[in-house]
């Protein structure tokens, strides 16, 4: 049985944690190492059901470092792999996420986000994981986080999640959150998806991406955390070899942002006031936005789907064009920072922020444009 | 009296529809929401949401979904307060007889909801349920009830959505209580069904 003919009927109704492990397949993912957590625990079970139907593999692992370190060793014999998780388990990933950057392995970690900090609200939505997702680990580097506002999204952000890590040879991390993961919704699923794999040779790379040898296939490989050469050995007293690691290494993300950058905007023609939001925020922030069109208020709508790496020179050139950018999150403020840094005060950027599960009620969005 | 309340699908003008069916824990308050959503977004063709509440509410104590169905794309997948409210346990009704917009309907079970308004429509849902030998379908009498009162879905929709949410050997029971749910609202004299 292939993947499609596992996912079964075109047109579904379910919770976004499923339409992610159906992304996840479509996109090639034949290993899942997981640890069950709310709300992030649909995942794992969708993973055991159907991975071993198309002769992948689906392991409970002891915890959350035991999973993130198998998808690690799956993702270097030459697997597509994922985990899932939530905030504390998030938290436990995060040295191996490091690792997977240092040593450039493609891999997916899906985190559906809960009220934290600590174990929290296990049950109620937050997006308190943005800095987290992005410095969770220690040292500089970069990595892709994509955020989906809708169950359809779930789906087909995760593919793109894949896709993107597979190209540049970087962890992506899927971030959602506990009101999309158990939201159900319409979704229709494609019959094929563009798949993109791991260069093999120079020529396949994209720029400042190595060429990837599987283990098991032939070829000797070196494998490293510590600061390494081109080839792959340590070097990790010489300031020059460690500079051009680690610059290369935030240069591949950083410099393909048109590749990976993604957001969805309504509204926008002649917007004097914009509502940039991303995952179930964004929700509120579009419904505002429409209640604000019939008043006859010019306000316009941004959906981010790429949070990681930050945009600055999408959201300086936003801010040349409006007077005032309401940033919507389940948080005290996150992303509002990183905006308000690329604004350069060239627009009033104003938080709206709520916590504790609640999601923005569109009508206290509308109040601070008012 | 009519009690069938009538459905605006003027042209141009977005249909839009929030429902909330609360009870306890262990009635099947979930799949029934999950079913309607389904019936009407994936049969009925029409775009549907589907949140419940989930935690130590959801365990004996009241547990409730809450299902918006639309004829163009949901924005905003939360209710604030439902335009029908369906109540299978007297804690549920405390808790949201009140989230409800003005004009609104409440369908009750009157054998778990013993104390309700007198505007609520009462559909016997649980007797006629223990009638089917099963009390557990008591949550597809209140569906099959609801599409004949409020008739955002089609039974047909229903139906179909029945067959492919439950275990095969739950199909037969939840069809046919989900038609006396029809039955019982049609009994109710609304003079349009």
């Amino acid at each position: 049985m292939n993947a499609r003919e596992a996912i079964g009927d075109t047109v579904q109704f379910v919770q976004g944690d499923k339409a992610c492990v159906y992304g996840a397949l479509l996109a090639g993912c034949r290993f899942f190492a997981g640890y069950p957590i709310t709300p992030a625990t649909e995942i794992a079970e969708e993973m055991s059901r159907l991975l071993p139907l198309i002769g992948g593999t689906s392991i409970q692992m002891e915890d959350e470092i035991g999973s993130i370190s198998a998808v690690v060793g799956a993702a270097w014999t030459g697997a597509k792999a994922m985990t899932a998780t939530s905030g504390p388990g998030f938290s436990l990933m995060q040295e191996t996420i490091g690792y997977a950057v240092m040593t450039e392995t493609p891999c997916v970690i899906v985190d559906v986000q809960r009220g934290g900090p600590s174990t929290g609200q296990p049950t109620r939505a937050s997006q308190g994981d943005v800095m987290q997702a992005r410095y969770g680990s220690h040292g500089d580097y970069e990595l892709i986080v994509l955020s989906p506002s809708s169950v359809q999204e779930a789906m087909e952000l995760t593919i793109r999640a894949f896709n993107l890590s597979e190209t540049y040879r970087v962890p992506a991390i899927l971030l959602t959150e506990e009101s999309i993961g158990h939201m159900r919704e319409k979704i229709t699923i494609p019959d094929t998806v563009p798949l993109q794999s791991r260069p093999a040779t120079e020529d396949e790379a994209a720029p400042h991406v190595p060429p990837f040898s599987p283990f098991g296939r032939g070829k000797k490989a070196f494998v490293t955390g510590l600061t390494h050469q081109d080839n792959g050995h340590p070097s990790t007293d010489d300031h020059e070899v460690h500079d051009r690691l680690v610059r290369r290494l935030c240069a591949k993300v950083c410099e393909n942002m048109d590749d990976i950058f993604q957001a969805d905007t309504v509204r926008m023609d002649d917007a004097d006031t914009v509502i940039v939001s991303y995952g179930i925020s964004a929700r509120p922030g579009r419904a505002a936005s429409e209640m604000a069109a019939q008043a006859g208020r010019k306000v316009g709508a941004i959906t981010l789907k790429t949070l990681w790496p930050f945009n600055y020179a999408y959201f300086a050139e936003l801010a040349q064009r409006v007077d005032h950018i309401v940033v919507v999150e389940m948080n005290c403020g996150m992303l509002y920072h990183s905006i308000r840094e690329a604004a350069a005060g060239n627009a009033n950027v104003t938080l709206v922020s709520t916590l504790g599960g609640k999601v923005a009620d569109p009508t206290a969005i509308l109040e601070v444009i008012r | 009296m009519d009690r069938t309340v009538g459905i605006a699908r003027a042209e141009g003008v977005a249909m839009m529809h929030k429902i909330r069916i609360a009870g306890s824990g262990g009635q099947g308050i979930l799949i029934a929401g999950v079913i309607l959503g389904k019936a009407a977004s994936v049969y009925d063709g029409l775009w549907a949401t589907q949140t419940q509440s989930y935690g130590p509410e959801a365990r004996g104590g009241a547990s409730k979904t809450d299902v918006i169905i639309s004829d163009t794309e949901i924005n905003y997948p939360f209710i604030g307060t439902c335009d029908i409210l369906v109540c299978l346990s007297q804690l549920a009704y405390t808790k949201y007889a009140g989230g409800i917009v003005p004009g609104g309907t409440r369908i009750v079970d009157p054998d778990l909801v013993v104390h309700h308004a007198d505007d609520c429509i009462p559909i016997n849902a649980s007797a006629t349920a223990i009638e089917l030998e099963n009390p557990l379908v008591a949550n597809m009498v209140m569906l099959g009830a609801l599409s004949r009162l409020y008739p955002v879905v089609s039974g047909r929709a229903l139906e179909e959505a029945i067959s492919h949410s439950v275990s095969r050997r739950f199909v037969d029971i939840d069809i046919e209580a989900l038609h006396r749910g029809m039955a019982l609202a049609e009994s109710l004299g609304t003079g349009e069904v």
